[in-house]
């Protein structure tokens, strides 16, 4: 965070977005979890579900930011993941997604973070949504620092 | 639904009597809804699981309003089928409906900010509509299933196996490499803790087998093809030659040609304690009860014949049989272990010659060996015996060298069963021959099968055998004393743990190694079904808990000591339980698996085949050649039997829309996406 | 009278997996289980052994399958109180349907009773280290998700019956007997800890400091009582923890010589949880036998070793109170390195405690148990699951100790024998009806006809 000093002075008329993507298995019990114990995290939160979050290409964060999300949670299944190999593949691939973020899109590598959840692990999922929700006010919303890249999928689909 | 029929979203908002409707305002939620493209329905329900909740659904559905259902009410884990059955019975297919969690997700998190929970319901139900737009109808896999199961190995496991198969009207191939049945089990006298003798009980179960008509009995037979996947396993079998003799030798005639025969080959049986000929009879545990050549031995040098007049009753000429070609829907791995075998010089191992093996010393104990009667050793008695436990087991932390048929690799698990029988042993020289001292040099006493601790640890104290502990860091030593050439015993230098430490020096005439378990020597098995093993080396079940016996290859079953060591009574739970999965899947003449897999567009897909290496899962994925309007097109296609939807084709395909998996097609959750973030003006 | 195949008696893991395993087979099964949710012992454990695989993301999802399988019937809070068989060999089950004062049809799940319900008891299923409601569900994954009223500590305020919003309170529901009837049965009826203040000397359920090895296994779950491991006496983080091996297990003087088999595993387990989450923390474990006989057991072992989890082989003798700072010490015979007779302070004791038969090990069913208390297997060796009765099978710790794979195993293992028990009596009933007499049959795969 220090390299965001500059932007100390927190921006309230500004609420980010956080994309919270989660697997089947594991995560989105895991934030089920913490409503049963009616826990409380910021409520600019969107999970969405997926067998395995090893599906997403590296363009579709890129994207996903350039639509106007500005911080995405990974909740994956870590070690435990059902799908063999898929974790591995994740973790690499969440690392060229940061480093594309900061060389191509002029982003904070932070606004993306990998993690691993499990069924009962409301108090985690607590904590990351709050930490990178407090992050992300410290910094511009993502899509006024997006910095447009090269042609993405998303581009020549539509 | 033809593609050309307007998209219609039914949205359905769940009060769940206050939980959900106390925080968020569903009725501005609803409004807001109503506003959205696409949606023609909005409404909201006190409870939309009740039976009034879902007829709304329903007649919605049957009066052609609308063709997509969105419910937005608790998690999925609690009503996804709930709503997935309205739909059905609505008369649409199940598979497009939508779940929005707002009370878990939304109502019970943010109670503190009524507004922002109204805020989210509204982005949350938005993106489940965007997704809702872009769902597909699915049904589920259906794969047709040969009803017939192959059990590869005929052990106690495997045997276990085909039997339990067979009661359940399956009928099974039961296929051994050896010319025998019985595994490792024939080998065994009594066993623990109910002190049967094996060959018994391996007689009636071989009776139950061989009188089963549903049960082909395939001995002296290896796989050498194998291809195809669950309810379609080919396979293609060989008869390694047969066995030799035909019809019988009486006891005089087989004394005679193994006489003549000039081979003389470690008995596997006697664990290479007494050795054999090429040409040998059959074993108390075996069946069938028929004498035969060892081809992996045998030259062929026509000595046997010979001396019984060139009998026609030999055989040595092996015919190559044509292959077998058989297809079945289950494949059972019941393929068992090896002991371990020392390297030279671990604990004396073929540097004394007292030094021996358990498995060969429960042979000299049995009926027939040579301490049936007399415990004597090379002529002289003996009186003293020392068992040492772990060999081959647990080597880690400590001076160990791999042993002889460890791939050069230190054997770190527990073998399980060696400290019971061992104590087995203990007491039954106890009981059989009082007089001798019987010294259990042991790390830890592993007696936890039922019985096993009152009945031989316990036992065994009160027979008074001696224990002494070493650690891994000071092993045994097995030397010859140097006071006196004359003395045939060895001494066993311990530093013993139960007097703190005190270096005790044990003579015995005897010393028994009481070697662990291997993974049996399969690896050309393992590669022609290209089945996982682990950091082991013994074959991997999918997961520990989940899925205890099953390996990631659905249809392929894992009973006995194949997986890790194992008792009897252990390995026959596995391979009841491996029938279990069998049963299951042969249940119906066709398995049913869930739609979410990868689906390929061959119109799209320009052929990279970047999927096809992403893919962890073997056949999954692969290249094909498509004629379309008479052009040949290469493209990806997916085996949706095997198929796991991961997704991780996905992600690295170059081209949108070429491959996806259904219900998560990267294209809606994109819309979703987009809906996130779309303003909420309330 | 609602018909079954089987009834399954215990809905821990063993019964739900041999009741999915039928249930898949196409066979209808009814799964029964005493407590208000399904899942048995393993759904309190913290994480399993050797994976470390949280114990809740193993077992939901079997429960979860159990309970929306097409093909099983699941009655929670239900218990077997006797049986006949009839004329045609199968089994007239009366069950009890304990009242739950809750409408399971109304109630929705949402809590909202025991958010307002104005008492507090210890919870169950927190080891009495967390507490519940008068009115509550009995866990966050439970299922059913349906609260259930307890009429002994209830005040009757009537709060709950105001605030439910689906009219589920039912104070004058009364318990219900049913009748079943079920071709077969399954035994899963599992096992109890042995009492933690078995052992007088060791000060369980005495000292506040001593507690059991299930409690320990709720510090250490995320979902636990409290934010971690916290010693009862003062909520405080205890800097060094003694775990006491073979707590009720393999001892004359309480009457238990058998291994409880997994007491091993699980404290190592719970001395590398503690680690991981608390590196300055020394747990101390006495033993007699490390006993880590499972697929990759030993290799757990050697870790749980090398992260610095101590192990002494010793018995402990006494354990003494300290009034003042609730510290425990223990007199220790060391058998290990240097031996003799030590005394050590410790701020948290562990007991290690084994397993014993259940409450109701048999199910009401006359099967024959051994003089351990778990049921018998005639045949231990090759058909380990059958019982001493045609027709009922039984699974897991019901048979004595086990770890959790092995159970899982043996759950499976008595589904393929009953389904080919099932088997058998259909070809037998074809067979008498094409006959019109009654036949003998040597070839039917059951449990006595095989002796």
């Amino acid at each position: 965070m220090s390299s965001t000093a500059v932007n100390t002075v927190v921006r309230t008329e500004y609420t980010p977005k956080i994309l919270v993507i989660t697997t089947i298995a594991c995560s989105y019990p895991g934030v089920d979890n913490a409503g049963q114990q009616h826990l409380n995290y910021p409520p600019n939160s969107y999970v969405i579900r997926v067998p395995s979050p090893v599906i997403f290409p590296e363009d579709f964060y890129l994207d996903s930011f350039r639509y106007g999300i500005d911080g995405i949670l990974v909740m994956s299944c870590g070690e435990e993941c059902p799908y063999s190999g898929a974790f591995h593949r994740l973790s690499r691939r969440i690392n060229k997604v940061m480093k594309r973020m900061k060389d191509e899109c002029g982003l904070e590598p932070q606004r993306l973070k990998l993690t691993a959840i499990c069924t009962v692990c409301a108090k985690h999922v607590v904590k990351e949504i709050s930490t990178m929700d407090t992050f992300l006010r410290t910094l511009e919303p993502a899509k006024e620092v997006f910095r447009s890249p090269p042609l993405t999928s998303a581009e020549t689909e539509n | 639904m033809s593609e050309k029929e307007e998209t219609k979203v039914g949205v359905y908002i769940c009060h769940c009597g206050g939980n959900i409707s106390d925080i968020v305002d569903v009725e501005k939620v609803r409004q807001e809804l109503e506003k959205y493209p696409n949606v023609v329905v909005s409404r909201r329900n006190m409870f939309m699981c009740s039976n009034a909740g879902q007829e709304l659904i329903e007649e919605d559905i049957k009066a052609g309003k609308v063709n997509r259902v969105v419910v937005a009410s608790c998690s999925p884990s609690l009503h996804e089928m709930t709503f997935r059955g309205a739909t059905r019975r609505g008369g649409l297919n199940e598979f497009l409906y939508e779940q929005v969690n707002i009370r878990e997700q939304d109502s019970w998190v943010h109670s503190h900010q009524p507004d922002e929970a109204t805020r989210k319901a509204v982005s949350l139900i938005r993106g489940g509509v965007a997704k809702a737009m872009q769902l597909d109808p699915l049904e589920s896999i259906k794969i047709t299933t040969r009803k017939k199961a192959l059990v590869l190995g005929g052990g106690v496991g495997g045997l276990r196996a085909a039997k339990e198969l067979a009661a359940s009207g399956i009928p099974v191939e039961l296929v051994e490499k050896s010319p025998y049945l019985g595994g490792r089990m024939a080998s065994l006298d009594t066993i623990y803790p109910t002190g049967e003798v094996a060959a018994d009980l391996l007689n009636s179960l071989i009776q139950e087998i061989i009188s089963n008509s549903l049960i082909t009995l395939r001995l002296n037979t290896e796989v050498v093809e194998f291809t195809g996947y669950i309810g379609n396993f080919n396979v293609s079998l060989k008869e390694i030659g047969s066995r030799g003799i035909i019809g019988k030798l009486d006891p005089r005639e087989l004394r005679i040609a193994a006489n003549a025969c000039p081979e003389i080959i470690p008995n596997e049986y006697d664990f290479r304690g007494i050795p054999r000929k090429a040409i040998g009879s059959a074993k108390p545990g075996n069946y069938p009860q028929i004498d035969s050549i060892d081809w992996n031995y045998c030259t062929r040098c026509g000595k046997c014949k010979e001396a019984l007049e060139n009998t026609e009753r030999i055989q040595l000429e092996i015919s190559e049989s044509d292959l077998i070609h058989l297809t079945a829907g289950v494949v059972i791995l019941a393929t068992g272990f090896d002991h371990y075998i020392p390297y030279n010089g671990e604990f004396g191992w073929e540097v004394h010659p007292n030094v021996i093996t358990l498995p060969q010393f429960v042979r000299m104990m049995s009926p027939g060996g040579i301490f049936e009667k007399k415990f004597e050793w090379h002529g002289r008695e003996i009186h003293s015996v020392a068992i040492i436990h772990c060999v081959g087991s647990r080597q880690a932390d400590g001076n160990f060298k791999p042993g002889q048929n460890c791939d050069g690799m230190l054997n770190e698990y527990c073998s399980r069963v060696c400290c019971s029988a061992s104590l087995q042993a203990a007491n039954e020289i106890k009981e059989r021959f009082p007089e001798t001292n019987v010294y259990n040099i042991y790390r830890d006493i592993r007696t936890y099968a039922r019985f096993t601790e009152e009945d031989y640890y316990e036992k065994a104290s009160k027979n008074g055998v001696i224990f002494l502990k070493y650690n891994s860091t000071s092993l045994p030593e097995v030397v010859k004393p140097s006071n006196s050439l004359r003395d045939r015993r060895v001494h066993i230098k311990v530093k013993d743990q139960l007097t703190f430490c005190q270096e005790l020096e044990v003579p015995a005439d005897l010393v028994i190694l009481a070697v662990g378990m291997v993974p049996s020597n399969q690896k050309t098995l393992i590669n022609q079904m290209k089945v996982p093993i682990g950091s082991d080396r013994f074959l991997l079940e999918v997961h520990p808990k989940l899925r205890p016996i099953e390996m990631a290859s659905p249809g392929i079953m894992l009973a006995g000591t194949s997986q890790a060591p194992m008792d009897i009574t252990e390995t026959s739970a596995a391979a009841s339980a491996a029938a279990s999965k069998g049963a299951i899947i042969l249940a119906k003449n066709f398995t049913e698996l869930e739609p979410f897999v990868a689906l390929v567009d061959p119109e799209i897909c320009n052929g990279t085949g970047l999927c096809v290496n992403e893919c962890e899962y073997m056949g999954a994925i692969q290249m094909v050649d498509t004629i379309i309007n008479g052009v040949t097109i290469k493209h990806a296609q997916v085996n949706a039997a095997l198929c796991k939807g991961c997704g991780a084709c996905v992600a690295v395909c170059p081209t949108p829309g070429a491959i996806d998996v259904r219900g998560y097609k990267l294209g809606a959750i994109k819309e979703m996406i987009k809906a996130f973030v779309e303003d909420v003006k309330l | 009278m609602e018909t079954y195949d089987s009834i399954v008696i215990g809905a821990g893991i063993a019964g739900i997996q041999a009741a999915l395993d039928l249930a898949d087979q196409g066979y209808k099964i009814l799964l029964v289980d005493k407590e208000p949710s399904i899942g048995g012992k393993m759904i309190q454990l913290s994480k399993v052994f050797p994976t470390l695989d949280c114990a809740s993301c193993i077992t939901t999802p079997k429960m979860s399958s159990a309970a929306h399988h097409e093909n099983i019937t699941v009655w929670t809070y239900c218990e077997v109180t006797n049986y006949h068989e009839n004329e045609s060999g199968s089994f007239q089950v009366n069950l009890i349907k304990k009242a739950r004062l809750v409408n399971e049809n109304k109630c929705i799940g949402c809590r909202q009773c025991e958010f307002a319900c104005p008492v507090e008891v210890p919870s169950e299923f927190e080891m009495a280290l967390g507490a519940r409601k008068a009115i509550y569900i009995p866990f966050q994954t439970a299922i059913p998700q349906i609260a259930l009223l307890d009429l002994e500590n209830c005040i009757a305020c009537g709060t709950c019956h105001r605030v439910c919003p689906a009219d589920a309170i039912d104070y004058l529901q009364q318990d219900q007997n049913v009748e079943i009837e079920a071709e077969s049965v399954i035994l899963a009826t599992g096992y109890e800890l042995t009492p933690l203040g078995e052992k007088a000397e060791w000060g369980g359920g005495k000292y506040l400091n001593v507690i059991s090895s299930l409690a320990a296994e709720r510090l250490l779950a995320p979902n636990g009582p409290y934010l971690g491991v916290r010693r009862p006496s003062d909520n405080q983080i205890p800097m060094n923890i003694a775990y006491v091996h073979c707590a009720g297990s393999r001892d004359a003087s309480v009457d238990r010589t058998y291994c409880s088999r997994i007491c091993c595993m699980y404290t190592i387990k719970q001395a590398m949880l503690i680690m991981g989450s608390l590196p300055i923390v020394g747990v101390t474990c006495y033993y007699m036998d490390i006993r880590a006989f499972g697929k990759g057991y030993e290799q757990f072992y050697q870790n749980a070793k090398a992260m610095g989890v101590e192990f002494v082989k010793g018995k402990v003798g006494e354990i003494r109170e300290n009034p003042k700072t609730h510290n425990l010490i223990l007199s220790i015979e060391n058998i290990g390195d240097s031996g003799g007779k030590i005394e050590v302070e410790y701020e948290l004791v562990v007991l290690s405690l084994g397993l014993t038969q259940g409450s109701c090990p048999t199910g009401n069913f006359p099967v024959k148990q051994d003089k351990d208390g778990f049921i018998q297997s005639p045949k231990l060796k090759l058909d380990p699951v059958i019982t001493s009765m045609e027709g009922i099978i039984a699974a897991g710790t019901a048979l004595g100790p086990k770890d959790i794979v092995d159970t899982i195993v043996e759950g499976s293992a008595a589904a393929i024998k009953t389904s080919n028990y099932l088997k058998a009596r259909q070809k037998e009933s074809a067979s008498i009806l094409s006959l019109g007499s009654i036949p003998k049959i040597d070839n039917v795969e059951t449990s006595n006809s095989e002796e």
